[in-house]
């Protein structure tokens, strides 16, 4: 089953930058994939216009069937609740604990009490880090809180984990792990979609790539190509 | 809807009612001094209020009794009289007239005597007319009402109003513009504290950014983010609001005791602490839901 249908994306912001160019991509249920590219490449405007906080400018977004650009604004929240969001700053609230910054993303769901302590203690026993359920994101290390964020995008058992350069303030060991549990993630059945520029993940954990150059999708190891596109010679600087 | 659902939504209005009074201790200084502006601003509106509707009173009260008596000769047909009624109610000068037949002049005047002296006469030593009040409407030239009644040959004595009344009658007359004054500053003051709590919540907002942002990213919902601004507003106007009104209802209040004791002057607004709580409080929750929506209305994301 296909769970995300790019036709033909560009998206281009007012000052007149186009970030992206005419990308066309699927996504099948349970894929784990890595959009990579420089910086400006348009990683995070793609993770962007998946959550509709950006609209595309022309093509289609479809998720879950649903094309995003005719989809209306009452109908966001709910789609969005099929995503977890990674970020690479964490994003985390610095005056709220480990327990509460997770229990956020259950606020609005109306569950009891009782069922957020059950599925927040239990995101964290699975990520390792149930012991700073009550510490705060500042007394944390950098590979700590981001598994923090994790659980946050995590807690609500998405169909889609969506990451930002989730490693990209993490050292090579912490970043290894965190993709694990990506892959644990992802076999547990969630699509996983990190946008990284870091090659040596790319070449240690062999997953499809969406490889992004100046807006251009120049390469998608996931699918056979019938022709050259446009921005391909770019590939090999990669 | 079944029990399950209206459990799961009562659990998000709690949640957004705590998430909006919590709003309140984000900014805790903005929220106090928004709040004591709506207390200083109901206070004085509402000593206006009141002291102007009492005013209001006690001079349309004084305006109304300035009449002139026609005291009328005693063989006076009922026709004739009605006649000299109704040309008597035509003129602009003229607010109402009331026929007193000689009996009910007659109590009246023993009305005016003092009590001890009034018992002491029988009934016949009173003098008694049958007459007519003319009540004046504050238009025109009194005067020239009287020069008018003086002319007519059922006339027999024309009594003019008592001195002064002229004046309260365009006092009186007055009156509409000061009340419309009163509802202009009144306008003005709660429009300002109004701009208060917008501010207070755009504040909370903006130490909620991050918050509200990580909330509509994992899906809640517009109606969910922005709920929180209307309970702080609401909670911030009903308070506010509410106590200022009692201060404004106190603050008239001690002024009449103070009125009655040194001045001798009896003003009695009474104490409508109940309808200052119930005014009070529709004034804030319209204070507090215009200013959550004026402070909603910021994108959030």
């Amino acid at each position: 089953m296909t769970v995300i249908r790019l036709r033909e994306v560009t998206k281009r912001f007012d000052t007149g930058v186009e970030a992206l160019k005419g990308v066309s991509a699927d996504i099948e249920q349970g894929e784990f994939v890595f959009v990579s590219g420089h910086s400006g490449a348009g990683k995070t405007t793609l993770i962007k216009l998946l959550l509709r906080l950006e609209q595309v400018t022309s093509g289609e977004i479809l998720v879950f069937g649903k094309n995003l650009k005719v989809l209306q604004d009452s109908a966001i929240p709910y789609l969005r609740r099929n995503f977890g969001v990674v970020f690479q700053d964490f994003k985390l609230l610095p005056d709220l604990t480990v327990f509460e910054n997770v229990a956020l993303a259950l606020r609005f769901l109306g569950l009891s009490r009782s069922e957020i302590r059950r599925r927040v203690e239990g995101t964290l026993f699975d990520l390792g880090i149930d012991k700073y359920e009550n510490a705060y994101p500042r007394m944390l290390s950098g590979g700590e809180q981001q598994r923090v964020a994790i659980a946050r995008a995590l807690v609500n058992e998405p169909a889609v984990l969506l990451a930002d350069e989730p490693t990209g303030n993490l050292d090579w060991e912490l970043s290894k792990e965190i993709v694990r549990l990506f892959e644990q993630v992802n076999k547990k059945g969630a699509t996983v979609i990190m946008a990284t520029h870091d090659k040596f993940l790319l070449e240690t954990f062999k997953k499809r790539v969406l490889l992004l150059h100046k807006g251009f999708l120049i390469e998608d190891t996931g699918r056979k190509k019938e022709k050259p596109e446009e921005g391909e010679e770019h590939k090999d600087e990669y | 809807m079944n029990i399950e659902a209206l459990v799961r939504w009562s659990r998000i209005a709690l949640g957004v009612l705590g998430d909006g009074l919590k709003g309140i201790f984000v900014a805790k200084g903005e929220a106090l001094a928004c709040i004591l502006s709506l207390v200083v601003a109901s206070c004085l509106v509402t000593a206006f209020s009141i002291v102007g509707f009492y005013a209001g009173r006690v001079i349309d009260s004084a305006a109304k009794r300035a009449f002139v008596i026609v005291y009328l000769k005693e063989a006076m047909p009922h026709e004739t009289l009605e006649s000299f009624i109704e040309k008597i109610k035509k003129r602009p000068e003229v607010m109402s007239v009331r026929y007193l037949s000689a009996e009910e002049d007659r109590a009246r005047n023993k009305d005016l005597l003092p009590k001890e002296i009034a018992s002491l006469l029988a009934d016949d030593a009173i003098p008694g007319q049958h007459c007519l009040e003319v009540y004046l409407s504050g238009k025109g030239d009194g005067e020239e009402l009287v020069s008018f009644l003086r002319e007519f040959e059922w006339s027999d004595v024309v009594a003019e109003p008592p001195a002064g009344a002229g004046k309260v009658m365009a006092i009186a007359g007055l009156l509409g513009v000061i009340r419309l004054f009163i509802l202009v500053i009144a306008g003005i003051l709660l429009l300002t504290t109004l701009f208060f709590v917008v501010g207070t919540i755009a504040r909370t907002m903006e130490r909620r950014k991050e918050q509200m942002e990580i909330l509509a990213i994992v899906g809640a919902t517009p109606l969910y983010l922005k709920s929180p601004l209307f309970v702080q507003g609401v909670a911030e106007g009903v308070v506010g609001v509410t106590l200022g009104a009692w201060l404004g209802v106190f603050v008239v209040d001690t002024t009449k005791q103070f009125a009655v004791r040194e001045l001798g002057v009896l003003v009695d607004p009474g104490t409508p602490y109940a309808l200052a709580t119930l005014t009070g409080a529709l004034v804030g929750v319209v204070i507090g839901v215009v200013a959550g929506a004026i402070a909603s209305r910021q994108r959030t994301v």
